[in-house]
This record gives structure tokens, C-alpha cells and sequence, in this order.
């Protein structure tokens, strides 16, 4: 079996020969040093030794992104468990479903939600964290010598995607692909160095996230700034002021909501480059962008099966409106629905093909067989039209929708909201609020239930208990009857065609 | 009618407290200041709805931030 290296090693070992005592993350007013990165690694790497934990085994870290999460995914590594990146923003019903799902054999979870965790997973061993690692941690760095030799078919990582039935799908990946995006993106592309501070909104659990965080700085000897927080705008801009970061990563609705946040004609900040990500970067938001701060948005697109991105605009060289160039190392098609390639100019569904791919989906073979292809490219779900080596967005080819770089499942949407008395039937589809896309709820009401003023305002209210903020409908229409195909299933294409083409009706909404 | 203070009647809708919309001047932008991501859509949804325009993504036309820039819209509509 061939061998490859040990993403671990290759990513921390030149930085504790070339600068040990700089900062390899920042978080609040506190930093970690890659010295004390690399030993705290090794530390947790020997708890999860000690910990009866065997090379292949998953290990879920449910950590906010803080010192703890790249310690502990630094650990995984290095003791060839696999690291299963979940965060601390999955619903309670999500977190259960991946740890068994993944079969995972121990949970790290932060102090703060460690009781809940508990609640909702249990019997599973649990190491308990606060943000600077194991709140009980006796290992010694110097009892873990025997770093795990992977082979190239072994899997580092896991992260977990939500999917069209609602449930989140495990993505597993090779140390490759943590590896790989570091030359093919973060050098060819975006020209990083170790100079560069770098900060991501989106966080570690997600493949833009964890390759922004963990691999570009320590790969490039750069220093990163994490944030445990959501990313609130008020946040976001006290970071900035305060790191002065020169990369920043983000997506369409946080640079969107810092232009409109800006009362003065100009914005001086301090990046170099601004990245976008995780839904498709209006026109309009780039130009506005750019007029304020003197910075293009580098919009690109990447998806978990493929580890990061595989199309990027290149900086100095954005195109308003376009989600960029194939990214040197990939492979990329645009095909019809009977798989042949169209001509440049016209849409097409978008393959992809490049050595980060996943394989396959964990523990299903069907979605895989139809996503994963045997030709080597995985199939995305999104359309995109090809003009001048350019590409362009045109939608999805599902009914996913992409809200804040966030999958939302239809399904999950309807199956709260028919729980509402006055829902005799449902149907979600996206819609665009200023250019960016929302979940919009199609209701026919229960028989006798009549339309108020108030109703759409209450049916919110039902769903914001039920469900986090971004997969609550951003519109509300009220029909007879749910378009549907001959089979009785509900046409979801002609609803977001609907909504997307109409004018705003104030008569039909209320 | 004053288009303002049925702009305000709307952020109260969308869950704005009462004392910072009365405190709200008609200039400042309204995103991070005085609603997050979530809230300026709940806004502009209700906007669009009640007054029957269309917040655009048109590259030519200035972002709306701020009470005046929605009302200058509603009143370009009229």
C-alpha cells in the first residue's frame, strides 16, 4: 500500500523549525504560539492513544472554532483517527444523527455545551474541552512518539454536509486534501505567505472554514484569527480594527451587511484580499464593494466534496458577476442532462474533477453512485454557464438552497412548518431577497382557516421555535393549490421560478 | 402619508425594540446598526410588500441603507 505523508507533520513541522515562538492563531486578546500549537497536538494526540483510540476510529469534535478545535483536529491527525469536523452550531437532532451516523467512538465537546452533548449522545465517551484544550489533560507531548503513517487511501477527516432529505451526509477526505489546496489555491491563486494574518467567518467545521483556518496558515507560517462568536457584523469589524487582518474570508451576506453598515462614501480597511465563498457574489455587491474599500471581491466556489475551491476569480483580474476561472489542478465539465458537454455560452450542469475529491459519501451508497462518478468527476448540483474561461452561476439543479453559505433542505422547512394548524399543505422554494437567496414558503391553508394580516408574521414565529433563523421563510405565499408533475409530486422549479420573476404582489401575500 | 413613520411601523413588525426605532434618525444606515443580516431582510421583505416595490440587485442603482434611501424609492415609485 503506498504511503503519504502525514498531513500533521507537513503542516506544523517547518513552522517549529523557522519561527516556534510566532503566533499561529489569535483568538480575543489571547495567542497560540506554533510551539505551543505543536504541543498541545502531540498532547492530545497521546490522550486519544490513551483513550483506546485506534487509527481509523472517528472522533467527533463538537468545539466553537477556538485554540481547542486545531488542537484536537492536529491530535486526530496524528494519531490517524479520523477527525470529524462538527462544530458547535449543528441542531441537537443533527449533532446525535453524526455521531451515529459516524460511528464515532469518542465526542470532544466544549465545557459550555458538554452537559447537553451528554444529554443527547449518550453512552459515547466524551473529553471535555474549554478554549484552550482538555480541561483534564496529564499527557505528556513526550510520551506521544509514534506519529501514524498513513496510506494514501486512509481517511483524515470527515465533514458532515446537510442533504436533500434534511439529514447531514458524512464527506470523508485523505490527509491529501488538506494538503493539496494549500499550493493549488492558497499559492497559485491567491498568492499567500507567511506574512499574511488571515481571517475566516466561516468556521472550522465547514471545508472553506477548515481549509482558510487550519491549513492555509500553517501551511504558509501565517498567523490566523479565529472566532468563537457567530459573525455578527459588529464582531467581524471590532476583529478587523484590531488584527488588521490582510486575508479575509467570508461570504455574500457578511460583505453585503458591512457595505450597508457604512455611512461614510469610504471604507479603509486593512485586507489585501477579500475572498467570498458559499453562495453566489451579486454583481451589484461587487461594484458596491469596491467602490467603498478600493478591494475587489475574490468570489470563488469550492463544495465539501471537493475539500476547497476547484473555480476562483483571479485577484487583480475579478469579473463582476462571475465565480471565476478553473482552478490550476482541476478538471471541470459542463454538461446536459444526457451528460454531454455543451458549447462555451451555454448552461450546462457543472462537474468536477481533481485530486481532493471525496470518494464517496460515508455509509451511502446510492447518493454516492450518483454523485461520486466513475469517470473521476463528482457531480455538484449547481448550473453555471462557461463564456471567455469565465464562469457564471445560473442556479441549481435541485432543490437545495444556499442561505448565508448554508444548506438548507426544503424538506427540513416543511416538515416544521405543516405542523402549523393552519397548514393543510406546503412547499418551500428559493426566492431572491436583494440577489441573494432565501427559503420562500408556498401554503395552502386548512380548511375554514382564513387569510389575516397576521398570518404570515405568526406562521415566522411558529418556525423561528422550531427552526435556526436562516432556513426561516423570508416570504410567504398563499395559494389554492401546489403546482405538481403528473405523479403528484410538487413542481418546486415553477414555484422559484414564481417567486424569483414576479413582482412583489401586496395582494396575494396577506 | 408619512412615509417614515410607516417605515418604523414596519421595523417594529420585524421585531425592532420600540425605544431604538423612536431614537432612529432618518440617515443612518439601518444594517449593523440597528438590525443584523436576518432582520434587514425580514425589512426589506415587508418594504417590498407593503409598498409594492422591488429592492433590486441592479448594478446601477446606490444601495439602500438608511430610512430616506427607502423612502426615496417608494416616493421614485409613486
Amino acid at each position: 500500500m503506498l504511503s503519504t505523508p502525514n498531513a500533521a507533520v507537513e503542516l506544523i513541522k517547518g513552522n517549529i523549525e523557522r519561527h516556534p515562538d510566532k503566533a499561529a492563531y489569535i483568538c480575543g486578546d489571547r495567542a497560540l504560539t506554533y510551539r505551543d500549537l505543536d504541543l498541545a497536538g502531540r498532547r492530545f494526540a497521546q490522550l486519544l492513544r490513551t483513550s483506546g483510540i485506534s487509527p481509523g476510529e472517528r472522533v467527533v469534535i463538537a468545539l466553537p472554532d477556538c485554540f481547542a478545535f486545531p488542537i484536537a483536529f492536529l491530535g486526530c491527525l496524528l494519531t490517524g483517527a479520523m477527525a470529524v469536523a462538527a462544530g458547535s452550531s449543528h441542531r441537537d437532532e443533527d449533532l446525535t444523527h453524526i455521531v451515529n451516523n459516524s460511528g464515532a467512538r469518542l465526542l470532544i465537546s466544549h465545557a459550555d455545551h458538554a452537559r447537553q452533548h451528554a444529554t443527547i449522545c449518550c453512552g459515547i465517551r466524551q473529553i471535555i474541552c474549554d478554549d484552550n484544550g482538555p480541561t483534564e489533560d496529564n499527557a505528556s507531548p513526550a510520551a506521544f512518539t509514534a506519529t501514524y503513517q498513513p496510506s494514501a487511501d486512509d481517511f483524515a477527516y470527515m465533514l458532515y454536509s446537510s442533504g436533500s432529505t434534511g439529514r447531514p451526509k458524512g464527506i470523508p477526505h485523505r490527509h491529501a486534501s488538506l494538503l493539496l489546496p494549500c499550493d493549488l489555491m492558497g499559492n497559485k491563486v491567491l498568492g499567500i505567505t507567511g506574512d499574511d494574518v488571515i481571517f475566516s467567518t466561516s468556521k472550522l467545521s465547514f471545508c472553506y472554514g477548515l481549509i482558510n483556518s487550519f491549513s492555509f496558515p500553517l501551511h504558509f507560517g501565517a498567523t490566523a484569527i479565529l472566532h468563537p462568536g457567530k459573525p455578527d457584523i459588529r464582531s467581524i469589524l471590532d476583529i478587523i480594527e484590531k488584527h488588521k487582518p490582510s486575508v479575509f474570508f467570508s461570504v455574500p451576506t457578511v460583505f453585503r451587511h458591512i457595505a450597508l453598515s457604512c455611512a461614510e462614501p469610504e471604507l479603509k480597511l486593512p485586507m489585501r484580499l477579500c475572498c467570498s465563498a458559499g453562495e453566489a457574489l451579486p454583481a451589484t455587491l461587487f461594484k458596491e464593494w469596491q467602490r467603498l474599500t478600493g478591494l475587489e471581491i475574490i468570489d470563488g466556489i469550492g463544495a465539501s466534496e471537493l475539500s476547497h475551491h476547484f473555480i476562483c476569480n483571479p485577484p487583480g483580474h475579478a469579473v463582476a458577476g462571475s465565480t471565476g476561472k478553473v482552478v490550476p489542478g482541476y478538471q471541470v465539465r459542463l454538461v446536459d442532462d444526457n451528460g454531454n458537454d455543451v458549447p462555451s455560452g451555454s448552461e450546462g450542469n457543472l462537474l468536477v474533477s481533481g485530486e481532493t475529491r471525496s470518494p464517496h459519501y460515508w455509509n451511502l451508497p446510492e447518493k454516492s453512485r450518483t454523485t461520486m462518478l466513475p469517470d473521476g468527476y463528482t457531480r455538484t448540483g449547481d448550473i453555471f454557464l462557461e463564456k471567455d474561461g469565465y464562469y457564471y452561476y445560473r442556479g441549481r439543479s435541485d432543490d437545495m438552497i444556499k442561505v448565508d453559505a448554508l444548506w438548507v433542505s426544503p424538506v427540513i422547512v416543511e416538515e416544521a412548518l405543516r405542523g402549523h394548524p393552519a397548514v393543510a399543505e406546503c412547499a418551500v422554494a428559493a426566492v431572491a431577497v436583494c440577489g441573494l437567496a432565501r427559503p420562500g414558503a408556498f401554503v395552502v391553508l386548512s380548511p375554514g382557516v382564513k387569510l389575516t394580516p397576521g398570518l404570515a408574521q405568526e406562521l415566522t414565529e411558529y418556525l423561528k421555535s422550531r427552526l435556526p433563523d436562516y432556513m426561516c421563510p423570508a416570504r410567504f405565499r398563499f395559494l389554492d393549490d401546489l403546482p405538481r408533475t403528473s405523479t403528484g409530486k410538487i413542481k418546486r422549479s415553477r414555484l422559484r421560478e414564481h417567486m424569483f420573476h414576479e413582482a412583489p404582489p401586496s395582494d396575494v401575500s396577506e | 402619508m408619512d412615509i417614515i413613520a410607516e417605515l418604523k411601523n414596519l421595523m417594529l413588525k420585524v421585531g425592532v425594540e420600540e425605544s431604538v426605532v423612536s431614537e432612529l434618525t432618518p440617515y443612518l444606515p439601518l444594517a449593523g446598526h440597528v438590525m443584523d443580516s436576518m432582520g434587514y431582510t425580514a425589512f426589506i421583505v415587508a418594504v417590498e410588500e407593503r409598498f409594492g416595490v422591488t429592492i433590486a440587485d441592479d448594478p446601477d442603482k446606490p444601495f439602500i441603507r438608511s430610512l430616506n434611501d427607502f423612502k426615496k424609492l417608494i416616493e421614485e415609485k409613486d
